[in-house]
Order: structure tokens, then sequence, then C-alpha cells
């Protein structure tokens, strides 16, 4: 039985035409389940849009998608299965319908080479948007119809993920992750060529300028540490300290005018401290070497190391295990013709990774402007020893002794080289000023004490004594306080020292202590004050 | 013998506990039962664009939510605004999102009080379609204005004004060209399958 279905709307009427499957039971005779005809009026339009069923499931298809399209705004990329009928979006308000329509070939085409095929004509059909919601509700009708083509349904799915074109162009989605990923790789590649950090080298945490150990000095092996005087000239006179370091260094320094020394014992205690931290905070590695490295090191008045100078052959040979190389600051052309002051120092590296740094020529006012250039000891310690004695003074605290931080302890002999002994002068010490001549008497006291004082202490208790010194820094008697025996005094050089036959009128009286740890104590009697 | 037949599908009226009037919305196979930043965006923008084109469009909502069966979901006045205020552009963002239950229930609502004006939004989707043909401008029609003033002045007392989307709407032209698509939209809500052609529409591009 032939149905016919109409869905009429003011824009658009839909009409389907066609039969009722027989088969069915008689309460569904009234569905019209195969469609033989579609027709589609819309309004502005003579001809409807007719097919049968591929073409209703086309406009069906594209009208339904076009519809969800216009609703959420979305693009989609996949294109329907047929395009028999398309859509396309004019401007806000208005829509194209393009519909293939195939015609039957036309009896006067056809000839001989033309084969008898069915033309293709594109139809196209403008829309309003009512005039197109109106075609959607048809269908909608249609499908919402129970008695018609019961097993069409509409096919409303929301779009995946995958079918939708993206709104935005690549090159702009891409932009932000790409960015993020380029500041990362530059911030990585920033952090990897950072470097490491670098190691501190444990230090003796004593290791202040102050605190220098002046073991080696015991060990028996050791030849006296006093010094040679190979720098005497140079050394009384504060205007050329140049020269020495220009004849052995062919630098640039041989082209320099002569420089100033700097000979304030404030100032050199201050660049002495300067280069110790400086030097020691480079120093990071261990070292390889068995002898202690000295160096003769000039440096200006803010600690920049202008110029060094290995004093033995270990230190030339070992120069690249010291950081003096990197620390060495170059002036620029400038700089060279100020004619900064400068001072010289003693840096001694030793294998025990200790650093002693004190002036070359010792601190002034100590009553020991003596040089103490001794190239081959590898352990001279009386210019630290001076440096010590010159910090703790000025500490002024009543009983502390002079040098009291600094431990002697003996040294394997197996580490200590054989060196050839320098000839010590026994010629005491020039007298120092009258302004702190306790401080500077004590302090030559020590020194030539010291000085003397190789062998290792085997005593078990502190050896005191007390002692006469001149101003002039001899000591004129000493006799010994403590209980001791009679044996230390065998050992201890202090009666070697003794010149009884100075004619000194004024003699102030010391204490000095030998004690079993190797300290040396020398302090005046009633006091600093 | 020629039938001719014109069906229009009733909502169900039956309230049961799980309202009937939305088991015509498909269910969306989400990751999780939330809908996304877009879907929430537009359900409070079309129901804006309701209250924008009659007077009492917020009563009619809260009354059509009651008719629908749908208080389960929707229990009352103060619980539509929070969930309204899921719309991330509001001003006052209400954190916990929407429930794909909560989201069918205001399309429901939306599309049902959209059929009640399918007349008002065809003549003002007419009105803007001649008046673009004619080049005039859009106050020329007192009604299409009158709409589009009250949805510019919901728009920008509800929307938080420091967001990027936002921002864009600070130009009354920008403002009032979505105002007429939601229009156009509203105009496909009121149609037979409108409620699930709109609700299917909000996950386009997120399943």
């Amino acid at each position: 039985m032939q149905l016919q279905r109409r869905y009429s709307l003011p824009n658009c009427t839909l009409i389907l035409q066609g039969l009722t499957d027989t088969s069915d039971s008689v309460e569904l005779s009234q569905t019209l389940s195969i469609l033989m005809n579609a027709e589609c009026y819309l309004a502005g339009e003579e001809q409807p849009l007719s097919g049968g069923r591929q073409f209703l499931a086309s406009l069906v298809e594209a009208v339904s998608h076009y519809a969800q399209a216009l609703l959420s705004n979305i693009q989609r990329t996949k294109l329907p299965s047929q395009d028999l009928v398309r859509l396309k979006r004019l401007d806000f308000d208005h829509h194209q319908l393009v519909v293939k329509v195939e015609e039957p070939p036309s009896p006067n085409n056809q000839t001989k080479t033309q084969p008898a095929s069915s033309e293709s004509k594109t139809r196209l059909v403008s829309l309003t948007t009512v005039q197109f919601f109106d075609l959607v509700e048809a269908i909608d009708q249609m499908f919402a119809d129970p008695l018609t083509l019961p097993n069409f349904l509409l096919p409303l799915s929301p779009l995946s993920k995958q079918e939708v074109v993206q709104q935005e162009p690549l090159p702009q989605r891409v932009a932000s992750p790409a960015l993020g990923l380029a500041g990362l790789a530059i911030a990585t590649a920033a952090l990897v060529s950072m470097p490491l950090p670098e190691l501190r080298r444990p230090t003796n945490p004593a290791a202040p300028i102050s605190a220098e150990s002046v073991g080696d000095s015991v060990d028996p092996t050791q030849p006296d540490t006093s010094t040679s005087d190979a720098s005497t000239p140079d050394a009384s006179t504060p205007e050329t300290p140049t020269d020495p370091i220009a004849s052995e260094q062919p630098d640039f320094r041989n082209d320099l005018p002569p420089v100033p020394e700097i000979t304030d014992r404030q100032q050199l205690l201050q660049i002495s401290t300067q280069l110790y931290d400086e030097i020691n905070r480079a120093w990071i590695n261990v070292p390889i070497f068995d002898d202690s490295l000295i160096y003769r090191v000039s440096a200006t008045q803010d600690g920049a190391i202008i110029g060094y100078r290995g004093e033995n052959d270990a230190a030339d040979s070992f120069v690249d295990e010291t950081p003096l190389p990197e620390l060495l600051y170059s002036p620029t052309s400038t700089a060279i013709n100020q004619a900064e002051p400068i001072a010289q120092f003693r840096v001694t590296f030793k294998p025990d990774s200790i650093l002693e740094v004190s002036p070359w020529y010792g601190y002034p006012e100590a009553g020991q402007p003596e040089p103490q250039t001794a190239p081959d000891t590898s352990s001279s310690d009386t210019s630290p020893d001076t440096s010590s004695v010159d910090n703790s003074s000025n500490s002024a605290t009543p009983n502390s002794a002079v040098g009291s931080a600094t431990e002697r302890f003996p040294e394997p002999t197996d580490a200590a080289p054989e060196v050839p002994s320098v000839p010590t002068p026994d010629t005491p010490a020039i007298a120092a000023d009258g302004s702190d001549s306790l401080a500077g008497l004590a302090a030559s006291i020590y020194t030539e004490i010291d000085r003397r004082w190789q062998t290792v202490p085997d005593f078990e208790d502190d050896i005191v004594y007390r002692i006469q010194v001149d101003p002039a820094g001899t000591i004129l008697a000493a006799e010994q306080v403590s209980p001791g025996s009679a044996q230390a005094d065998r050992e201890l050089p202090l009666l070697s020292l003794v010149q009884a036959d100075s004619t000194a009128t004024e003699s102030k009286p010391f204490r000095v202590v030998f004690k079993p740890s190797g300290v040396l104590e020398v302090s005046p009697w009633d006091g600093w004050e | 013998m020629s039938v001719s037949v014109s069906a229009r599908s009733p909502q169900s009226e039956v309230t049961t506990p799980v309202p009937t009037a939305l088991d015509q919305l498909p269910d969306i196979p989400l990751k999780v039962d939330l809908c996304p930043k877009r879907a929430r965006q537009q359900l409070d923008f079309i129901l804006l664009a309701l209250e924008a084109l009659d007077l009492g469009g917020s009563e009619a909502l809260l009354k059509v939510g009651k008719e629908l069966g749908l208080q389960p979901v929707i229990r009352n006045r103060v619980y539509l605004w929070r969930l309204r205020c899921s719309n991330p552009l509001r001003r006052y963002t209400h954190r916990p999102g929407l429930s794909l239950t909560e989201g069918k229930a205001m399309a429901a609502i939306a599309c049902y009080v959209a059929r009640r004006l399918t007349a008002q939004i065809r003549q003002l989707v007419l009105a803007h379609q001649q008046l673009q043909e004619k080049e005039l401008p859009l106050e020329s029609h007192f009604r299409l204005a009158d709409y589009l003033e009250r949805f510019r002045a919901h728009f920008r007392a509800r929307m938080n004004p420091k967001r990027a989307s936002v921002l864009v709407y600070q130009d009354d032209e920008k403002l009032n060209q979505l105002a007429l698509a939601l229009l156009q939209h509203l105009l496909f809500c009121t149609g037979t399958a409108g409620a699930q052609r709109f609700w299917i529409s909000l996950f386009d591009g997120e399943v």
C-alpha cells in the first residue's frame, strides 16, 4: 500500500512516499517502511529536491551535521560519506545547500563517441537560517514519527576530538609548548655548563697565620733554619725590592721602575692575612709533592699577587700544584705605570696541606728585619714564628704566650730531605725601637731561642727559666726556675745564648717556658703592662 | 490513499526518581562525570539569553523545572544559580562543577522554555536577517534592540571582566554578535529534537 508522509513547516515541506512492508502485522500496516521517493520543497524553490533513499540519507546526514556545527561552532574534518548533499555557510545568516543531481542522459546528446552516462549537475540552494531551521525541523519530525522509517534513526553523536578541526592554527598552538621547551633547554644548558662547586680541601682549623706549624724545625735532620743574608743589602734599602725578582724572572718586570715597598707592620699583617686567605681558598688539591714548596711572592696593598718566584727546586717543579699561577694578577698597562707599593711574602706549601704566609723580610719593629731567604730549607719557620709572635703580642693578653698556639712536633725523618745546612748568623737582632720594646724584645728572644731549639723535647714537665734581657735583646743571665732536672739544661739552648759579658745597664726579666709538647713561650716576667 | 501526519513528540511529565525528561538526552561517554568547560559556559549563556528574551525569564526557568519534575536535580533558585555559576567566566565561579545529570536538567529546562518562546525567537531572528539585508542598524527593531540591551546588561553584570575570554566582549558590537548567535542557537533548541541536538553539541570535540 502506498503511503505518504508530509511534514509541513513554514519554509520547508518534506514529503515521503513509500510502501508499507506487507509482511508486517496488521498493527504495523500503517508504517512506511520502504521509501520510494522523497521530496523536499524549500521556500523560494519551484523544483523540489528529490531522490530516493540514498538522497534522503545524504540529505539527512549533511543537514544534521551542519546543524550541530551551527550549534557548537566547531568544524568537522571528516566529510560525510556521501556527498550528494553538502552545506556551506555563506555568512551569519545565509547557508548554501549544494546538491548533486543526477539527470538521466537526454537522447539529444547521445552520439557514438559519447558514452551514455548520466550527467551530474549541481544545484545550489540558498537558505536563510530560519529556512534552514525549518528543514532541520522537518527532518527531526520525520525521525520522531514512529510510523515512518522506524529503522532510520537520527544520527546524532558528539564529535570526537580527532574529528574536530583545531580552531587555532598549528603554529599558534605549538608556540607555547615550544617556548616552554626552549626555555627548559636553555636553562639546562646553562646549569650544565656551570662549573661544579669546588671542593674545599680540608684545612687545619687553627690555620690562620698565627697558627702555623713550627714542628718541622724540631726535626734533628733539619738544618738550622736561620737565614742567610742573601738579600740583606736589598732589604736594608727600602727602595729596590724589584731587583731580585727582576733578575731571576725574565718577565715584564725588568722594565718596571722601582716601586716602593710596604714596610708598615699593620699593612704587612693585613696583606699577609689576605694572601693567606686567598691562597688557602684556592689551594684545593691534595699535595703530591714531598717537599715544602717555598715561593717569594710579591703582592700589592690589596693582596693581589703580582709576581712569584720559586725558592727551592721543589717549588719550581711543582708550581702547577699550587694555585699561584691562577691567582697571579696581570695588571693592565696603566697599573704598571702607577708604581703601586708592593710587599714581598714568603709562601710555603707543605706536603701535609699546611700553608704558611709571612713577610719576606719579617715584620718591622719586631727587631728582625733580617731577610729570611733560605732557599734550600724546606721547613724554615723563623719568619712564620716572627709573624706568629707579632700576632699574639698584639693581642696583648697578659699571659698570652708568644706563639703559644703553635705546636712543635717531630717531623718524620723520611719526609725531610737532606738539605745543606745554611750557616746561621749569631748576630743578635737589631734593637727594636722603644715604642713596644717589651713585645719587640720578647719577639727577638723567642726567635733566637726557637732557632736554637732543634731537639725533640723528651722531658715531661714544663721547664721555666727566668732570663735577664738587655734592651738590645741579648740574654744576660738565665736561671732555671722550674724544678726540672739539670738534664734539661743540656738540651735547651739557653745557656749558649747567654752573653754574660755584656755591659748593658738596664735589663728586663723574661720568662721562658719550654713545654714537652714542643711549645716555646716567651713573656715578660712582670707581665705586659 | 494518503495520510498526512504531522507529529510533535510530547515531553514526558511523569515524576519518577530519575526524571524521564532527561531520558531523551543521551549519556555522553566522558572520562569524568563532569561537564567540560565549554558545556558549562554554553549552558549559562543560553539561560542568559532566555532571561534577556523574556522579563520573567528567571522565574520561568524555575517553574519549568518543577513542571518537568526536575526538582530532585534543580532543587531551588539558589541551587540553579550555583549550577549556573559553574561557568568559568562568571564573577563568582562555583568550583565543584556540573555533573552530567545537572547539565541535562539545565539543557532540558532551557529547551522547554525556548519552545514556549518559539514565536518570539523566530520573529527576532527574522528581524535580524531583514535588517542585515536592508543594511539598517540593529536599533531599528525595537524588540531586537531591547533583547540585545538586556543581554548586554546581564552579561556585563555577571561575567568576570578580568578573564581574557570576557575581555573580548568589552566591545558592544562583539557582545551583540554573541547575543545574536545565541538567538540562533535558541531557534534550534525549539525544534523537535532541539534538546538532543543542543545537548550533544555541547560535547563536540570533548569526547
